[in-house]
This record gives C-alpha cells, structure tokens and sequence, in this order.
C-alpha cells in the first residue's frame, strides 16, 4: 500500500513537472530552432522552373534559392530532397515504387490513395495534434477558405494524416469560350440558352469564314477525354443538371454519382443531335487536347467549354496565328428551366505526410505558416516570393505549397476597383503582376500581344469576372464527396468511368441508342457503382 | 513463255520497288515532318499547318534549344552512357558467349551456363526487386546505375555465341599448334574475324542505351544526371487533362511550344542516324572467307 501511495506521489509530481514544461514551451508557429533541423523531402519540378526561374539564375539550385534561405533565416529549418523527378506522372510512378519498397521519404506529397495506403500501413503520423498546436490563426483561415472538405479527404479514422497543400476549387468549374469576331461577322449575341449555343455551333459549322470553300469548322471542339478543362463537356452536361464525375445529393438528400442523374440522357440526346447535323468533329474520338487544340488555333473552331486558363493555352496561338481573333469567356448556358449550376471539384491535389519516426513533425507546419504568411499576409512579399514579373514559378521552389484559394479571385476585385477609381497604390502583390502585363497588353507592342491571354482572363470582361458573378449568385455545384477513396471506388471507379466515357462515346456517335445510357445506369449500379453509393453515403452521414 | 516471264519479272520489280519505297518513306516522312515543324513558325505549328516544308522558316526554335543548358547537359550524359554502357556490353557479352560457344569436350558445363545465362531471359524479377537490388547495392543516384543493370545482355551472348560457332574449329585447332591460349584465340581470332556481328551487337546496345528513358526516371536522383530520353520524355508528353492541378496550365502553356519540342527530338535522333553508316562498313560479311582451305 505503501508502496502504491510513493509510487502514485511519484508519478503525479512527474505529471506536474512534465506539464509545466510542456507549458513553458508554448507552440510559437513561426518559433526559430536552436539547433538547425534538417527536413527531408522528395519533390517533382517541370519546365516552368527552369524556364522562369533557373535559366535565368545559373547559380541556384533546389536546395539554395530564396525560399530555403527563408526556411532557414526564419526557422532555422535546412531543406533536403532525397530525390527530385521531372514531370507528375514520373513524381506518381517513381513515388508508387518508392513507397512500395518501403523507402518512405521522411515529409512527402501524396495523393489521397497514397496517403491512404500509407495511412493504413501505419507508416504515417496523425498530425490533428501538431496543427492544432503549430498553426498560425493566419494559416487555419486560409486552409479552411474551401471548406473543410481538404482536410476530409485526409482524415481517416478520425486522425487527420496529411496536411492538405490547398488549391483553388472555383478555378476548374467551366467556362463556355466563344469566337466573339465570328459573332460578330454573323451578326449574332452572345448565347445565353442552350438553344444559341446549338445555334450557333451550327452557324459557326455552316460558315467559311477562311473562304477556302471547304466545309472544315466544326460547331463546338471536344476532345476524347471529356471532361477535360479544356474542349470539356462539363459545362455543357451542367445546363441539364447533369454533374458528371462528381457526387451530388439527390431530392432525399443522398448522394448520388452525377452521371447517372436523368439530365445526363437529355445532354446525350443533344450532343448526338448535334451530331447528325454535322456540328461535333466525328472524329472526336481518337483526338487528344493538343490535336483539337491544333484545329481551334488554325481557325476551325469557335466554341467549346472549358476553363479560365484556355486563353493563354491554346488560345493565344490562335490570335498569333490570325490577328483579327477574338475570344470570350461567358457563363455556360442553361438547357431547362431549373436553376443553373457549374461543377466544381476539390482543387487540392496533394497532401503532405509525415513518416512515423520523424523527429519535428512540426516544421512542416511551421513552413506551411511561413510560406502561406510571405505570400498572403498582412506583411506580405508577394511580389518577391510568389510569382515576381521575371520569375513567376518562384513559388514552386518550397517544397510545401498550399495556396490561398482565393487569391485568383481577391487580384480579380482589386483590378476590378483599379479600374473604376484608377489608384494604383492600392494594387499590390500577384495583383500588380497582372496589371503589369495588362498595361503591356494594351501598349499595343508586339512582346504585349503575346499577354493577350492574360488580358482575357483578368481584363475588363474577362474569365474571372464569370467565375465571381458564379460564386456570389451561388452557381457552383461542389463535389460532396471529398472523403479518402472508399473500398470499393478504388478497386472499381477507373473502370467503371471507361465504361461510362464509352458508351457516352458511343451514344454521340450514333453507334449506340439513346437507350444504351439506361443500360449503363444498370451497368454502373451492377458493376459496384452501387456499393460505392452506399460506402459515400456512409462517409457523408459520418461528416454531416 | 519469255514475253510472260519478263512481264513476270517487270511486275516483280515494280512491286518491289513500290513498296520498298513506300517503307522508306513512311519511315523518313515523320522525320522530315518533325524537322520542317522545328524550323517553323510557333503559331503556324500549334495550328498544324506545316506538313513537309516549313511554314515562316525560322531558326528561333534552334536558338532556344542551343541556349537550353539542360538539353545539352543531358546529351552529354547520353553519351558517356553509350560510350561506357556499350563498352562494358561488348567486354560481357565477348567473354560470355566465347566459352559458350565451345564445343561439350572443351567445356564440360556449357549446357549448365547456357541455361543459367538463358533463364533470365524467361523471368525477371520485375520493378520493385530491382529497384530494392539498386537501392542495397548503393547505385541509386549514380551514373551506374544506368549501365551496370543492363551489362550483361543476354539476347546478344546468344546472338554472338552461335555466330561464333560457326567459326571454322580448325582455326582454333591451328592457333592451338601454333601455341595460342584461349585469351589469345578469343581476342586475335574470334573477334576480329566476327566484326559483323560485333557491329550488329554493337549497334542493338548502342540504340539500347541511347534510347532507354525509364531507368534515368526511376534511378537517378535529380533531373540533371537524366540521360536525354528521360528529359525529352518530360517534354513530349501528353499531359492528361482531366487530373490537372488549378496552376499545371502553365507548364502545358510552356511544354506546348510545339517547335521547340521538334527541334530538341530532331537533334536528339542524329547521332544515332549518324551512327549506322559509321557501323554500316563492319557488316561486311566473308571475313572468314579464305581464311580456311580445304
């Protein structure tokens, strides 16, 4: 008994002694280490980093650049890479072997099925913890700017196993882009119905506006990969409140998988419609982005959904190519009465993990602070660290990068306010970047014209503007299901979208009857698209 | 009957001479394609208007591409990966496919070796063994690890082996009375009178090495040591557009610049075009032609 009493005298002046430590080391998110801690990552770079950054600063390398020497001076955090690989799919390939042998990087970017796998191999740490403790105020704003849904993604089992490098989800929705000079050689507006868009695609598909008397244009571009962000189908299945790829709920508040919605059939219906009337390129098939892309610069083509980007690829070559181009960005159109929406997605692509036995997990949140205070904050350096007008991919160079999700949006409204009361003191950061190249654009010289993209996505009546007037009139329709993978979707859901983009195929192209999309509802439903409804359904009631 | 024949024999040669051509051309064709789109206009190709001539001729492609440091570094490492990867190919495979090719009565366990040797031909361990046999042996990351994997070629021993088994035996039987050791017949007979296929071995491994892209990817531990397919695998991809990041559009804005591309795949092929007339003048055959009377 006595014994008992000494040792429990024992241990709760240990617990005392431990917790007033652990009280004097209050969490500082931007607290500098005595000794240099040096983290290990792997890492992808590509072609924008050696060409906007390294060619033209020789002497720099991925470990000795301005945002290393940031970690360094601000945390005294050394940044390592164990290995570096050129290109996303090569990062994916080597990575996927890597964690299969077990060499498992100490922090590294995963995708929700890597981070899952890792997870459930218990090779992992939960970090909820560490970025409770760890992360400025400043940083939980910015990363919960999308919603909770990146951080649902990587929570299994309750623990939270990947900090999400947060994106953009506004970004991706589409955009129908239009040949405003053609319009204008026509005399038509701008559509607004689905009833003028299929108008004009067939004025657009009837016209020679090249004059060499062969019936070459094609009414609206799309590519074999559907629901691309370029030549996509998205936006035009959205006018029909069909939401293919992505889970929405259903009149019970269900989730269900937006392809299989009855919008769908009738967007079918049309597209093969607009088939038989000669205004989709029969062989859409077999052609990449990058063939389709070919024809719309060579004049081709004047309308196709996709995203706010598409001006600057592939588009600027088209008005390279034939001065007289012009191109609109404007709201995708609404097929029915019901009210419109654009899909959107989880714009956040990686999360980054932390191995097991790693000694300062919480470096890695104390660089997401860093690097999400320098770009974003009230002190930001946007202008230096973020994307300077000699070098734009500069942010790239840290190995974390989750982004402000609206800073597209905020640069968007400040030029916008530029515009009407014309101060530009209070243009600062990425804003003033773009109101540089805007300002080269409209100088009319010839290195200004290759920023025509930039003007068209930024400008006056620009892609941004659609995308805002989107998010406040409430036109976005997100993907509900942002969870992890579930069992069945990663055994089964590649297979069965090739089947869906299959017999959606099939079905434009006549090959198949319209009825073929009920077939493949039954199909989808037989296949384990039943079973993945009801493991979503599971995650969704577990979330709600 | 002779009228037929030679109506016959014209056909042959007509035939003949079209679809041989016909091949040629649908191998030079996507060469020249490549070569006229590098010495366009940018615009012009991203439209697809240049077929076989170019389209507002321009060197600017080729001044970029000479300007682009990793291009050239990556050359570079191609070509001391041939030098070095061929080299040791050609050292492995001599020295494997001689004994081989000896008769039972001179090497009592040839049929032993043989199947050793052949069995790696049938099962591979596959990816991920030998990716952990390059991480233990402490080649990952180094140059070595593009050469050492592949040095001892197989599919050649066996191509060398049996042609030099058809080798004159009393060559080796004169050299022997002569008092040559089996180096000395291996170096001084065997190899210089089997230049043809040497040139042949040679020429598999060269492509071999110069073309091989994947190992560079998985290997290597910065994209500066990739040998030139592993960088041009970077920029000739398609990139995928239905899994894009919200800011990967910039490098498809980059990456797209279709002239560039041509002109870097179009330098890049050179020097292996180069190198089969170089090779060709080994496969001169009757070497051994005169060298045994009887």
């Amino acid at each position: 008994m006595k014994k008992l009493s000494v040792f429990l005298a024992l241990a709760l002046a240990l617990t005392m002694l431990a917790s007033c430590c652990l009280a004097e080391e209050k969490p500082d998110p931007f607290g500098k280490y005595d000794e240099p801690v040096t983290v290990h990552f792997v890492r992808s770079t590509d072609d924008t980093l050696d060409a906007n950054f390294f060619s033209q600063h020789p002497d720099k390398t991925m470990t000795d650049n301005l945002w290393c020497d940031l970690y360094r001076d601000t945390l005294n955090v050394i940044v390592d890479y164990d290995w570096i690989v050129k290109g996303g799919d090569e990062y994916d390939q080597k990575l996927n072997i890597a964690l299969g042998v077990g060499d498992i990087p100490e922090f590294v970017n995963v995708n929700t099925l890597q981070l899952k796998q890792l997870a459930e191999a218990d090779l992992i740490m939960p970090l909820e913890d560490i970025y409770d403790a760890y992360a400025s105020d400043f940083t939980k704003k910015i990363m919960l700017d999308t919603g909770t849904s990146p951080f649902d993604a990587a929570t299994i089992n309750g623990h939270l196993y990947g900090l999400p490098n947060v994106d953009s989800t506004l970004m991706i929705a589409d955009l129908l882009w239009v040949r405003t000079d053609w319009l204008e050689k026509l005399g038509l507006p701008i559509p607004t119905t689905m009833e003028e868009v299929l108008a004009t695609a067939e004025a657009f598909a009837k016209a020679d506006f090249d004059g060499n008397g062969v019936d070459d244009t094609v009414g609206m571009a799309i590519a074999k990969d559907l629901w691309g962000q370029l030549f996509s189908l998205r936006g035009f299945f959205n006018g029909f409140q069909s939401y293919p790829g992505i889970w929405v709920e259903d009149e019970n508040g269900k989730l269900v998988y937006g392809s299989t919605l009855p919008g769908t059939k009738d967007a079918l219906k049309t597209l093969h419609e607009m088939y038989e009337k000669g205004l989709i390129d029969p062989e859409f098939g077999v052609k990449d982005g990058g063939k389709v892309a070919e024809a719309t610069t060579a004049g081709k083509c004047g309308l196709f959904y996709g995203a706010q980007w598409n001006s600057i690829y592939p588009l600027q070559s088209c008005v390279n190519l034939d001065k007289d181009a012009q191109w609109r960005a404007v709201s995708i159109v609404p097929a029915t009465d019901q009210p419109l929406k654009a899909q959107t997605d989880v714009g956040t692509l990686h999360w980054t993990v932390v191995r097991k036995d790693v000694e300062h997990p919480e470096a890695v949140v104390k660089m997401f602070n860093v690097f999400i205070d320098k770009n974003w904050g009230p002190n930001n350096e946007n202008g230096i660290y973020y994307a300077p007008l000699d070098s734009e991919s500069i942010w790239k160079l840290s190995p974390v990068v989750p982004t402000n999700p609206n800073k597209n949006n905020d640069a968007f409204m400040v030029l916008e306010q530029y515009r009407k009361d014309g101060d530009e003191s209070k243009v600062t950061g990425e804003a003033y970047s773009i109101l540089q190249k805007l300002k080269a654009f409209e100088s009319g010289s010839e290195d200004g014209f290759a920023l025509w993209g930039w003007e068209r996505i930024y400008g006056a009546d620009g892609a941004y503007g659609v995308l805002i007037d989107y998010q406040n009139k409430g036109m976005l329709q997100d993907n509900l299901f942002v969870g992890a993978p579930t069992e069945t979707m990663t055994s089964r859901m590649s297979t069965l979208e090739d089947l869906q983009d299959e017999v959606f195929t099939k079905i434009i192209l006549g090959e198949s009857d319209i009825d073929a999309f009920d077939k493949f509802v039954d199909d989808f439903n037989a296949l384990g698209g039943k079973d993945i409804t009801e493991e979503v359904n599971e995650w969704y009631a577990s979330v709600k | 009957m002779v009228e037929s024949k030679h109506w016959a024999s014209r056909l042959f040669v007509v035939l003949n001479y079209f679809i041989l051509g016909f091949l040629a051309l649908s191998c030079l064709i996507p060469l020249i394609h490549i070569f006229a789109i590098s010495l366009s206009d940018s615009a012009a190709a991203t439209g697809g208007l240049v077929v076989l001539w170019p389209v507002n001729f321009t060197l600017e492609s080729y001044a970029y591409v000479a300007r682009r440091a990793a291009f050239w570094h990556s050359m570079l490492v191609s070509v001391v990966r041939v030098l070095v990867g061929v080299g040791l190919n050609m050292v492995f495979c001599i020295v494997c496919a001689y004994p081989l090719s000896k008769e039972k009565d001179q090497f009592r366990f040839r049929t032993v070796y043989a199947w050793y040797f052949f069995l790696t031909m049938l099962v591979s361990g596959g990816l991920i063994p030998l990716y952990m046999v390059i991480r233990q042996t402490g080649l990952m990351g180094t140059f070595w690890a593009l050469v050492i994997p592949g040095a001892v070629p197989v599919y050649n021993i066996i191509l060398l082996l049996n042609f030099f088994r058809q080798t004159p035996r009393e060559l080796e039987e004169a050299a022997i009375i002569d008092g040559a050791g089996q180096w000395r017949i291996m170096w001084q007979i065997f190899v210089p009178t089997s230049t043809a296929a040497l040139a042949t071995v040679a020429l598999l491994s060269t492509v071999y090495h110069w073309n091989e892209w994947f190992n560079g990817i998985l290997y290597m531990k910065t994209p500066d040591q990739y040998p030139l397919q592993s960088y041009l695998r970077t920029i000739v991809i398609d990139m995928k557009l239905t899994n894009m990041g919200a800011n990967d559009w910039q490098a498809l804005a980059l990456v797209s610049d279709k002239t560039v591309k041509c002109a870097q795949i179009f330098l890049a092929s050179l020097p292996i075009l180069l190198a089969y007339p170089f090779l060709q003048r080994y496969f001169v055959k009757g070497m051994v032609l005169g060298s045994v009377k009887g």
